[in-house]
């Protein structure tokens, strides 16, 4: 299992130290081969191992010992962790291979290596770790891997805002975090999973506790998973280049929240309060994201909103307690959204650095290889029957209506959003007329294989990644594969919902005429009737709030940013320059004054020494004699 | 034992061989047997090798070699290898130099070996005696010569009271082996209730005062300074760490003996460790010699390490290990960087030395850094996780005394930045010279980094 975490520690250092001597293939096919090699043993082991249900535990060393707090470094490889270290080591093989095509032209080519590899290092500490402060590491690593990545153009300014700003926002969260795992320290004195569970498990916590604990942690998960209040830092992320969104922002890192409670399920099954705000937030951030995704006109920021979105679902499924229909639709999400986003890459690549949609259009004939697994990916994401999204997304409906028809209702909706601005996106960029003037058709072409050949594989794998889970009317030999699969690693049973078959009928039926009409919508509107999304300037009413994103970044300035400037600014000039640099001074120049004078008493003068010498003596033994 | 072996024979092979020789490649020589002989060393405390037949000469309670004094031996040659290594470029004929320091290093061994307080008196003087010299081994320069006279004047006068010392606790306790020594007043006398006879606390009082000037506590320090700064760099570098070393781990061996009566002498050495935290700290603000400084802040470290002292027991050598490696590794490095940046001269070596190294050599002024950051404490160094082990287990007895450290510690970053300034915000006007074996520099970064960063694997380790 080492080599499975260290591999690409490997390929960071290498790429890291003496990548800027190589030329750039070899930089590219060391790092790629790191993640490649990494991906090879971890699926050896899944098929060794995590299929029969044997974890493996192997501890490296005692990181740490002070009194009664021990901290080992120590990975297990369960079939959880093992599950995920599948899916970061697979997409992240699938990107490397895609950036070394994207990324041919680029001066920092040896550095984006480097970073991606130190990534998936540090997303591995994440799911491998088996205590909470090796998943700490991993969470504050791929937070700063992050930052790296979206501030890879560090010389356009609004590229190192952006990096910055989810930099803060997920210290945020993170603080959150670390407050929930000074709780768990404090109540289990252990940050061992094994031992903080079984402990969780036994029942003989106070509630309000549990509750406090699975609230803080998902403060964190809120930060680093993109949930209101903490997700407007995920669409000003695609600021980094395209891969990055597509493997952080979209299939991996942004999934740790998920992680982390679906880890922790032996806690937030117990906790009710918890989940439920998990829940609505889940559906409020799913809805709002979902809404702004209608109005956006760059193609990768409509990616960014239907991720926040999707991760909003995944939470719906979390807080219903639907834990297995959250890591499926990870799964299948992981999928099909890394395939969106390279896809939107290739786009842009393709158009040469153009993202904006209205000046794209009719792209079809001139990248069929993109045009066809976008194709896919859309019909995936939108729930196209069948396909991978269909179904993840279908289970979570299901736990959402046995939970409360409400909640199920809001999803629909959310899921329903989900149609309109896929297609609108879809159709606007490869359907109807060229409408770009600065670039003419003719220069647009496809993209090179390295880029094609990982949109065909994931194309294939977002239209069969359904079948992972089927749902039980496709016969009790093949569905819920990966229901049964991940069943051992709970401490408490999953509850199946409970609906009778007609009904389970209707909700699917409900969920494919949303999907219809969704279609069916955007094509009369941009294929037939061939309009355009309208220009910045002449939008109006609701259709601008949302263009705006609610104005969620502004409100944010004037009510949080603004006023800690002002207390800022209060403080520095009263309370800093005069009171405490008064009192600060005199104390830092006392030390001098008696220093001078001691130099005085060292006067190189040997026989002073001795006297000196010979009284200190002489008190010694006075002490001692009477 | 083997150690001593060892480095005898090759310190006699030295001093033959290299006869009007220059000295420069008997110093790489003498620092790979050296390092030879702490890989055994090693071994030899990890019980992966056996040197039993080589102590048959020496009776047990004359001298002993357990995993521990193994250890601390080990840290000995490690660091005598270090300094060796690094000053090895020297035109100067002859290799007398090189011989001395092997046989001072012998005696810094019999210190850390000792069970007889004969063997430990004979230590300390085997220890002594080469140090005159070469203290003032700088023949020509005048500072030397002082330095010279300074140290033999002021270390004869301890080492007389140091004897009597011995002379008193043989006295009171009519035997002196360390087994024995400190069982008549703690068992005798404090468990029958009868306060411990006046010969033992005065023995006490006066072998204290020898081993405490050794360590240059305050306020038996003043030759430290003038005696550092006018010996040789090599030589001061030898002083401030293998000296300082060997002496702690004898004093607190000799203390642990005692711990029966503790309530006898805890009281006024941790008057001693205040004043010395406080004197080394303060003094060092307004030196503007690189040497001084390091002088003050290795007095500042005695007064952190007297803490040890009082907390002693059989299992917590891991924390005097891992202080005095911090404290060793960094303190050469830095002196050693800045003897290497000066030009010719040994004279005034003051912190112009490093002005403008960021700009020039940024690689060397990120070392220094890290050298600065170790010794001052400041985490993910060694000189952080020692220091950290030290205060965290010395709370619990002695608050007072963590809080001064404390103090102290805020105190030393006033003068430990004096390095870090002029390195990274005064531009350069003096043409430096390149820093020479720049991997040994690398090497002992990346050791105290590492016992930073991995602490526990160090302690798993040395074995606790």
């Amino acid at each position: 299992m080492s080599i499975i975490i260290l591999l690409p520690l490997l390929g960071f250092l290498v790429s890291g130290i003496v990548g800027k001597y190589l030329p750039k293939q070899v930089v590219g096919l060391i790092s790629t081969a790191a993640v490649v090699l990494s991906f090879a043993f971890a699926l050896h082991m899944f098929l060794e191992k995590s299929i029969l249900g044997e974890a493996v535990s192997q501890k490296w060393f005692t990181f740490l010992q002070v009194g009664g707090l021990q901290i080992d470094v120590a990975f297990t490889f369960d079939r959880l962790s093992g599950w995920m270290t599948l899916i970061i080591t697979g997409i992240g093989s699938l990107i490397h291979l895609y950036s070394m095509g994207y990324m041919k032209e680029d001066e920092g080519y040896y550095k984006f290596f480097a970073y991606l590899n130190l990534f998936v290092f540090n997303m591995l500490l994440l799911v491998l770790g088996s205590n909470f402060i090796m998943l700490f590491f991993g969470w504050e690593g791929v937070g700063l891997c992050s930052y790296l990545l979206i501030g890879f153009w560090y010389k356009n300014l609004n590229y190192g805002k952006a990096a910055r700003k989810a930099f803060v926002m997920n210290r945020i969260g993170d603080l959150g975090l670390l407050l929930g795992l000074f709780l768990i320290f404090k109540e289990f004195k252990s940050f061992d999973y094994t031992i903080v569970f079984d402990q969780i498990a036994a029942g003989n916590t106070p509630a309000h506790v549990l509750t406090a604990i699975a609230l803080l942690l998902f403060v964190g998960a809120m930060g680093k998973s993109a949930q209101i209040p903490l997700y407007t830092w995920l669409p000003d992320a695609m600021a980094g280049p395209t891969p990055v969104s597509a493997l952080i922002h979209a299939a991996t890192m942004v999934t740790a929240g998920v992680y982390l409670v679906v880890r922790s399920q032996a806690l937030y099954f117990q906790t009710a309060l918890a989940s439920d705000v998990i829940m609505w937030v889940g559906l409020a951030t799913s809805l709002m994201a979902a809404l702004i995704g209608l109005k956006q006109n760059d193609i990768k920021k409509v990616l960014a909103y239907s991720t926040v979105s999707q991760l909003g679902l995944m939470f719906v499924a979390l807080g219903c307690g639907a834990y297995t229909a959250a890591m499926f639709h990870l799964t299948t999400h992981a999928f099909f959204k890394a395939l969106l986003f390279l896809g939107s890459g290739s786009v842009i690549h393709g158009m040469h650095h153009e993202q904006d949609i209205r000046k794209m259009g009719g792209l079809k004939s001139k990248m069929p290889i993109t045009y066809f697994t976008f194709l896919i990916g859309t019909l995936a994401i939108t729930g196209f029957p069948f396909l991978s999204g269909f179904f993840s997304k279908d289970e979570i409906l299901l736990h959402a209506f046995s939970h409360s028809p409400l909640v199920w209702g809001l999803s629909l909706i959310s899921a329903s959003i989900t149609g309109f601005y896929m297609f609108r996106m879809f159709f606007v960029t490869f359907h109807g007329k060229y409408r770009n003037t600065h670039y003419p058709l003719e220069k647009v072409h496809e993209s090179p294989i390295t880029m094609t050949l990982p949109l065909l594989i994931l194309a294939v794998l977002s239209v069969l990644g359904g079948l992972l889970n089927l749902p039980h009317y496709f016969g009790h030999n093949v569905a819920g594969a990966f229901s049964s699969y991940l069943a051992p690693m709970y401490k408490f049973a999953e509850h199946s919902p409970e609906v009778s078959a007609s009904t389970e009928w209707l909700l699917l039926a409900a969920a494919v005429s949303v999907f219809i009409i969704a279609f069916v919508a955007m094509r009369m509107k941009y294929i037939s009737k061939n309009s355009v999304p309208e220009e910045d300037d002449s939008m109006s009413g609701l259709g601008k709030v949302l263009a705006n994103k609610f104005y969620v970044d502004e409100i944010y300035d004037a009510g949080v940013v603004a006023p800690i400037e002002i207390a800022g600014t209060v403080t520095d000039g009263l309370v800093d320059d005069i009171a405490i640099k008064g009192i600060t001074d005199s104390i830092g120049k006392s030390p001098n004054w008696i220093s001078s004078l001691l130099s005085r008493v060292q006067n190189g003068n040997i026989e002073y020494y001795l006297i000196y010498m010979v009284i200190a003596v002489s008190i010694l033994l006075a002490i001692n004699l009477f | 034992m083997i150690s001593i072996y060892i480095l005898f024979i090759t310190a006699v092979l030295v001093l033959f061989l290299g006869l009007n020789k220059s000295e420069t490649k008997f110093g790489y020589f003498t620092s790979l047997i050296l390092i030879l002989t702490t890989i055994l060393c090693v071994a030899g405390a990890k019980g992966w090798m056996n040197f039993d037949k080589l102590s048959t000469w020496a009776p047990q309670n004359m001298m002993f070699f357990g995993p521990s004094e193994y250890l601390f031996t080990a840290l000995i040659t490690f660091i005598v290898a270090i300094v060796l290594w690094i000053f090895a470029e020297n035109k100067e004929i002859g290799t007398d130099r090189i011989g001395l320091i092997l046989f001072a290093t012998i005696g810094a061994i019999m210190m850390i070996g000792y069970q007889h307080m004969v063997v430990l008196f004979l230590g300390l003087e085997t220890l002594s005696i080469p140090l005159f010299v070469l203290a003032g081994s700088d023949r020509e320069r005048l500072s030397s010569n002082e330095a010279a006279i300074k140290y033999f004047l002021m270390g004869a006068f301890s080492t007389a009271i140091f004897l009597l010392g011995i002379a008193f606790l043989y006295g009171g306790t009519g035997t002196m082996e360390l087994q024995a020594i400190g069982l008549k007043p703690s068992f005798m006398h404090a468990l029958e209730g009868m306060a411990t006879p006046v010969m033992i606390r005065i023995g006490l009082v006066l072998v204290s005062i020898g081993l405490l000037f050794k360590i240059s506590a305050a306020p038996f320090h003043f030759w430290s300074p003038d005696v550092y700064e006018g010996s040789p760099n090599r030589i001061m570098a030898f002083m401030s760490t293998v000296v300082k070393s060997a002496a702690f781990v004898a004093f607190s061996k000799l203390m642990l003996a005692f711990s029966g009566v503790k309530s006898d002498w805890d009281y006024w050495i941790v008057a001693i460790a205040i004043l010395t935290i406080l004197w080394g700290n303060i003094a060092a603000l307004k030196q503007n010699s690189v040497k001084r400084t390091l002088a003050y802040s290795s007095i500042a470290h005695a007064g952190y390490l007297l803490m040890y002292v009082l907390i002693a027991t059989e299992a917590s050598d891991f924390i005097l290990f891992v202080y005095l490696l911090s404290y060793a590794l960094s303190s050469i490095a830095l002196l050693a960087m800045a003897h290497q940046l000066q030009l010719d001269t040994e004279e005034n070596l003051n912190f112009d030395v490093f002005k403008g190294l960021s700009k020039k050599q940024p690689a060397m002024a990120l070392l220094l850094a890290i050298f600065v950051f170790s010794t001052a404490g400041i985490p993910v160094t060694a000189g952080f996780a020692a220091k950290f082990y030290l205060f965290s287990s010395t709370f619990a007895s002695y608050p007072l005394l963590v809080f001064v450290g404390l103090l102290g510690s805020a105190i030393s970053i006033g003068y430990y930045f004096k390095f870090i300034k002029s390195a990274y915000l005064e531009t350069g006007t003096s043409d430096n010279r390149i820093v020479e074996n720049r991997w040994v520099y690398w090497l002992l970064a990346m050791v105290l980094v590492a016992v930073g960063v991995f602490g526990a694997v160090v302690l798993q380790f040395v074995g606790v």
